[in-house]
């Protein structure tokens, strides 16, 4: 990252040059991470910024939250009642993921870097952010929060010796092993808010030095409510049906923000949400769950954006079954699906159609597999490959006997399809393709169970045929394939006992080694994922890390530990009637929440 | 919820209405004797009824209901996804799916067809459960007394004490019952008590009756008395009380199914409710309102048609109500003239 | 009477600590555990999986023999402790006092108002019987009758609320309105539950509509009437003193045991309506897995059966001399 932007942030004067800067900068920072769609420059605003001189408006912007508002606590440590959406506004992300870019665009902490020879992990802060009683956002505030994520046991400690503070607006995380850039980026910023201060959470650090389970404890039920600000906005007041923000005006992002107050009204289910939004009672509505038929009622004042939620419903094989641990079979069923029939009949406005059935997200399959994505087989995204399918079948043995296929002992391939009962839109999915199979002749039966007994006891002891499962792990760290892969091929964090056998033996695998045809040309090649992931968790050098991913991922496309058939989109609506907003699919817009990220990029502004 | 019609159960049958026969000792066939009960229990009960409009009304519903749970769900297609275009509006092709479909392409009318049956079989369990254990506990409380009695009336104190709804949902989760049979059972765990508290305030009156007295003193068992001369008399009102149980039962699955309780393999009227509330859009006006009125339309004339046989026989079997004000009895309306059967089919 | 009353009071009590006991069992037998719906809470949330794991254990606690978590949820009761619910991390007693008075207001305002409107439309039935009002109100009942009352509730839902605007689809109040004896709480709160109330009135109104009907057309046939008649009494005064009270009578006991029930109700009505009562409640805690939240409510509910049986028990002895309830009969 340039190296000169640091002059110009101190220079608290030019603030709104300042704000395009940290807009140019995620560019140029995330240039070389793929092209993306809508054009580089969606960041830089559609609506252009008006004069220094803009008034604040004394409105309300109404957004909603499904918790009760009066029990919403900010400890990120406590999971317990753990805000949704407020903390976007009230707390500085470190850094926030774009998911039409594929990559983190800056905020608080403006730049990162592994140096000397990758054992240091440099974080560098934005200046000029305080909180909101006055003191700066410093060096120590950050490294607070990262010894308690991982004092309490996140992802970090597997490979971080030490936090220390070089300056005030210098963290380093001492690396005690090498590993790849990319994983402890996902782990050092995603998802984070600065929120535990120094000076209120380092009792909570101290704590650990003695007995580190009752200090766990007691981060983990601390409810932090009397909260001190980082962001734009502070907490005002959490009455029963909502929670109102205000603006605070010494944010270097304040001027952006043209509106007095922020609330988020309680709405609990979805259609008191959707009837919310369709009579333009909230302003904005986050990560809702709203079908075509629905949307479509929606008046033109109201926009959709939708972003990839990294996770959804894929088919989770038992592969110690006779049928399903049949890679013929798998690839077969493959075929056989009609993954954009499936995403039809369970609203495309809520599911999207995987291109390519792989270890990896929808819309990053293109980017990492760049050149060899023309090699990989899609299964017919939108049609029942029937006679592919049969063929494959044939190949290895099975025939079809009276409209039903068996195998070669005469066993009929019978494939019931466990799923969680009460998800409405995974059941009509679960039954679209049980109907698929049943016509193409696989003996298919939907088998719903509470989702209790699934997690419980069905998934840990392999009591099924195929379920439904997640095929990918979900959130913006998905993006970096090395989980999704992981996810498929080592150890799914949904507690699949799948018994495949390159994966960890907590998942009934052996971590053995897998042989498929070869990508390119004949013969076949033979790898052990277990030990090549383990490889690009370490390696820094972007070639590996990329051929690593094309490899696995070809693994995952041929011999299909899961079969992936359609990717959740997290639904966010803003309204146009009072705000202007980007147009649709901005780039700007495609993070978590356009609602809240929009105002501080100056990108959602109060039009009367 | 759905309540216990307690007003009128307390109301004790009459005995000048009886069905069956004083003790006899006779020895009879099996032949015979089934065709006994086929008289007595079946063919003359079901003449009184066809007397009364209502449980004429009512028995065709539910004959209709039978129809489509047997030959219906024969002749009409299954439901199936894409088995006809997406989001059909009622009779906008009204021979594809007359009702319209689903979002998944579901025909909606299939759907509510297909889910008689299961729904027929639940009722029946559970009727034939709730009024059954209700008759065995009412009737042996009721007339051994004594310890006995204590015990029983306890045991049916303490059913009839657990929330209802709430037990029968924690019951469904831990079972997740597939079978309707086995759902219809779990729905009337509790419901046999209040009417088994009932049949037993009724058996106490009918244990004094003179033939009763003189069959024990004659030194026939108690099985036996029972089974002769008291669950006769209490026939006609544990009748009416399956009608009653029928219709909590379907309530209750419904509801259950709606709530999402139990497990959704199978079709129910509940899960489209819940679907079309839930996924559809129903409410957030989607334009799918139908999707909820084909299942409630199913819900509301089976309920009709139990109501109707409940209401119908409690009349007919009931003559009580038969006396009109002021003596000025104008026998022009069905009812009066309808109720004045019984006693010559009867006796 | 008196040994009547104790024993009455005893049986009572017994039927609260069985149902109880028997509860604790039972809830102990449903699948999954509160630890794995929070699992599952999180996973959906977006938690990184390993922090996940590291949460979950934190709440792992040493598993304790079921005799033991029953002796030390007894004992705490007893003290008039409830426990803690685990999914919304508040005493259970402070949850269930929040929400009873909710669901009792509008289930008991519901089953006075369906007995008012039974005994007049009964009554005027019964006054009326043969003529084209009798047959219209009696169909009319029936009709409704018909009708699940959650039905009635998603319906009025969609139209009234969704449709029209007319009335709220959820809550106890508006956003904004403080509790307390002013005109614009209560005002507010009749106006959130005017639906719920609507719903349970309508379809349960009409049978017990019909039920007096039956009563009062018997009454009316009884000697005591027609020497009243004789007499020259005037129909009002008949209709009143000798009918109203015959025939309401019999309808006593149900109405408390009807009360009871709709309380039990309450799981469905208050889902359609997210309206937080105890049975609002108890859904959350049923799908949750919050063992403790779950007891509580299965308590109060059980509670408010037996005591609504027992009072009508106990009173109707004193209503009616005739009825001597729970009496003991020879054994034979």
């Amino acid at each position: 990252m340039s190296e000169n932007k640091s002059a110009e942030y101190s220079d608290k004067l030019d603030r709104r040059k300042f704000v395009s800067l940290v807009g140019g900068t995620g560019v140029a920072a995330l240039a070389g991470c793929g092209g993306s769609s809508s054009g580089s420059d969606g960041s830089d605003g559609a609506n252009g910024t008006s004069g220094s001189g803009d008034q604040v408006a004394d409105v309300t912007h109404v957004g909603y939250t499904n918790q009760v508002p009066t029990q919403i606590q900010y400890n990120p440590s406590n999971p317990t009642s753990y805000a949704q959406i407020s903390q976007y506004l009230l707390f500085d992300r470190f850094a926030n993921f774009n998911f039409s870019r594929g990559g983190f665009v800056p905020y608080l902490i403006q730049d990162w870097e592994l140096q000397n020879d990758q054992n240091r992990f440099v974080l560098t802060l934005r200046e000029g952010v305080t909180w909101e009683d006055g003191d700066s956002v410093t060096a120590a505030d950050v490294a607070t929060q990262l010894r308690l994520s991982m004092l309490s046991g996140g992802a970090i400690a597997r490979y971080t010796d030490d936090i220390i503070t070089e300056d005030e607006q210098t963290v380093v995380l001492n690396l005690s092993t090498q590993v790849n850039p990319r994983i402890i980026e996902f782990n050092v910023l995603g998802q984070r808010f600065m929120t535990q201060k120094q000076e209120i959470f380092q009792k909570y650090v101290d704590k650990f030095d003695g007995d580190e389970e009752a200090a766990a404890k007691q981060l983990r039920s601390f409810k932090y409510t009397d909260v001190v600000a980082s962001g734009p906005f502070t907490l005002e007041e959490q009455a029963n049906q909502q929670l109102l923000l205000s603006r605070r005006d010494d944010h270097p992002d304040s001027e952006n923000i043209n509106f007095q107050n922020y609330s988020f009204r309680y709405l609990d289910g979805n259609t008191a949400v959707h009837q919310a939004i369709g009579a333009m009672n909230v302003d904005s509505v986050f990560s809702v769950f709203a079908p075509p038929n629905v949307v479509e009622s929606f008046s033109d004042a109201v926009q959709m954006e939708t972003v990839p939620s990294k996770w959804g419903y894929g088919l989770v094989p038992n592969h110690n079954h006779e049928h399903a641990g049949d890679r013929a079979v798998r690839q077969a069923i493959a075929h056989v699906l009609d993954r954009k029939t499936i995403v039809q009949n369970v609203g495309h406005t809520l599911k999207k159609v995987p291109p390519i059935p792989v270890g990896i997200p929808s819309d990053d399959q293109k980017r990492w597999l760049e050149d060899a994505y023309s090699d990989f087989e899609d299964y017919g995204p939108e049609s029942m490959q029937t006679e592919k399918a049969a063929q494959i079948l044939r190949e290895a043995g099975y025939s079809k006997q009276n409209g039903t296929w068996v195998d070669s002992d005469g066993t009929a391939v019978k494939l019931p399809v466990t799923v969680p009962s009460g998800w409405s839109d995974w059941i009509t999915a679960t039954q679209t393709i049980v109907d698929q199979f049943n016509e193409f002749g696989f003996d298919a039966s939907v088998d719903s169970r509470n989702f209790s007994s699934l997690l419980g006891t069905a998934w840990p002891n392999s009591d099924f045929v195929l379920s439904a499962g997640g095929w990918l792990p979900g959130g913006g760290r998905a993006a970096f394939p090395y989980f999704s892969l992981q996810h498929q091929l080592i150890e799914n964090f949904r507690g699949f006992t799948y018994n495949y056998g390159p994966a960890a033996s907590s998942r009934g695998g052996t971590q053995s080694d897998v042989t498929v045809p070869s990508r390119t040309g004949s013969g076949s090649m033979t790898t052990n994922p277990n030990e090549r992931l383990t490889t690009l968790s370490e390696t820094v050098d972007e070639q590996k890390t990329r051929d690593i991913i094309v490899e696995q991922a070809w693994v995952t496309n041929v011999d299909l530990p899961m079969i992936p058939v359609m990717e959740k989109q997290e639904q966010t609506f803003l309204t146009t009637d009072q705000w202007d907003v980007p147009e649709q699919n901005a780039v700007v817009s495609q993070v978590r929440w356009a609602c809240t990220w929009l105002p501080r990029q100056g990108e959602l502004k109060y039009s009367g | 919820m759905v309540k216990v019609k307690h007003t009128e159960s307390d109301s004790t049958t009459s005995n000048e209405f009886e069905f069956g026969t004083t003790s006899s000792d006779v020895e009879v066939t099996t032949s015979e004797r089934l065709r006994d009960i086929y008289e007595e229990f079946v063919y003359k009960p079901g003449l009184v009824a066809w007397d009364d409009r209502r449980t004429r009304i009512g028995s065709i519903i539910l004959f209709a209901y039978v129809l489509i749970g047997t030959v219906g769900v024969w002749l009409y297609e299954a439901p199936a996804t894409n088995q006809d275009p997406r989001s059909l509006q009622p009779f906008e092709q009204f021979f594809v799916a007359p009702l319209g479909t689903t979002g998944s392409g579901e025909d909606v009318l299939a759907m509510a067809i297909h889910a008689t049956p299961a729904m027929l079989i639940m009722v029946l369990a559970g009727g034939v459960f709730a009024t059954g254990f209700a008759v065995l506990i009412g009737t042996v409380a009721g007339y051994k007394g004594g310890a006995t009695d204590r015990l029983l009336t306890t045991f049916s104190d303490i059913a009839m004490s657990i929330p209802g709804l709430p037990l029968i949902m924690v019951v469904a989760i831990i079972l997740s019952p597939e079978n309707p049979a086995v759902i219809g059972v779990i729905i009337t765990i509790n419901y046999w008590a209040g009417l088994a508290r009932s049949i037993r305030s009724q058996v106490l009156a009918i244990r004094e009756h003179s033939y009763v007295e003189a069959s024990r003193t004659m030194g026939t068992g108690t099985t036996r008395i029972i089974v002769k001369d008291i669950i006769p008399n209490i026939m006609p009102y544990v009748l009416v009380n399956f009608a009653n149980a029928a219709r909590y039962v379907i309530f209750a699955a419904v509801g259950l199914y709606y709530l999402g309780v139990l497990p959704t393999s199978v079709s129910n009227w509940g899960i489209q409710l819940n679907n079309a509330y839930k996924q559809a859009g129903a409410l957030s006006g989607g334009g799918t309102f139908y999707q909820l009125l084909v299942p409630m339309a199913f819900i509301m004339f089976i309920a009709l048609a139990f109501i109707l046989l409940a209401q119908g026989m409690d009349r007919v079997f009931n003559p009580r109500v038969r006396t009109r004000m002021a003596g000025e009895s104008k026998s022009e309306s069905d009812d009066d003239t309808d109720t004045a059967a019984p006693t010559e089919v009867m006796n | 009477m008196n040994s009547y009353f104790v024993k009455r009071t005893g049986r009572a009590i017994l039927t609260i600590w069985l149902v109880m006991t028997l509860t604790f069992g039972m809830i102990r037998l449903i699948p999954g555990g509160p630890i794995e719906m929070l699992r599952a809470r999180l996973i959906r949330q977006g938690v990184d999986p390993s922090r996940i794991d590291a949460i979950v254990q934190t709440y792992k606690q040493d598993p304790t023999p079921v005799y033991v978590e029953y002796y030390e949820y007894v004992t705490s009761l007893l003290s008039g402790n409830m426990g803690q619910s685990f999914y919304y991390q508040e005493p259970v007693s402070a949850l269930i006092v929040d929400a009873l008075p909710w669901t009792v207001f509008v289930m008991v305002t519901a089953t006075i108002l369906l007995f008012v409107i039974a005994i007049l439309l009964g009554a005027l039935m019964a006054y009326h019987e043969g003529t084209a009002f009798d047959t219209a109100a009696s169909s009319a009942s029936i009709l409704l009758s018909s009708i699940p009352f959650y039905v009635l509730a998603i319906g009025f839902v969609v139209v009234l609320s969704y449709q029209f605007g007319l009335f709220p689809a959820r809550y106890r109040m508006s956003p904004g309105v403080e509790p307390g004896f002013t005109v614009q709480f209560l005002s507010n709160a009749i106006y959130h539950a005017a639906l719920p109330i609507a719903s349970v009135v309508l379809t349960q109104a009409g049978l017990q509509a019909l039920a007096m009907r039956g009563n009062s057309i018997q009454v009316l046939g009884e000697d005591f009437v027609r020497v009243a008649r004789l007499r020259g009494l005037s129909d009002r005064r008949i209709a009143v003193r000798y009918v109203g009270r015959n025939a309401i009578l019999p309808m006593y006991t149900g109405f408390l045991t009807l009360i009871g029930f709709n309380i039990g109700g309450s799981v469905i009505l208050e889902q359609v309506f997210t309206y937080p009562g105890i049975g609002y409640y108890m859904y959350q805690a049923l799908i949750n897995r919050d063992y403790a939240l779950m007891m509580g409510v299965f308590l109060i509910i059980t509670t408010t059966l037996v005591v609504s049986v027992y009072i009508a028990d106990l009173t109707y002895g004193l209503i009616d001399p005739r009825v001597q309830s729970g009496g003991q009969s020879e054994a034979y």
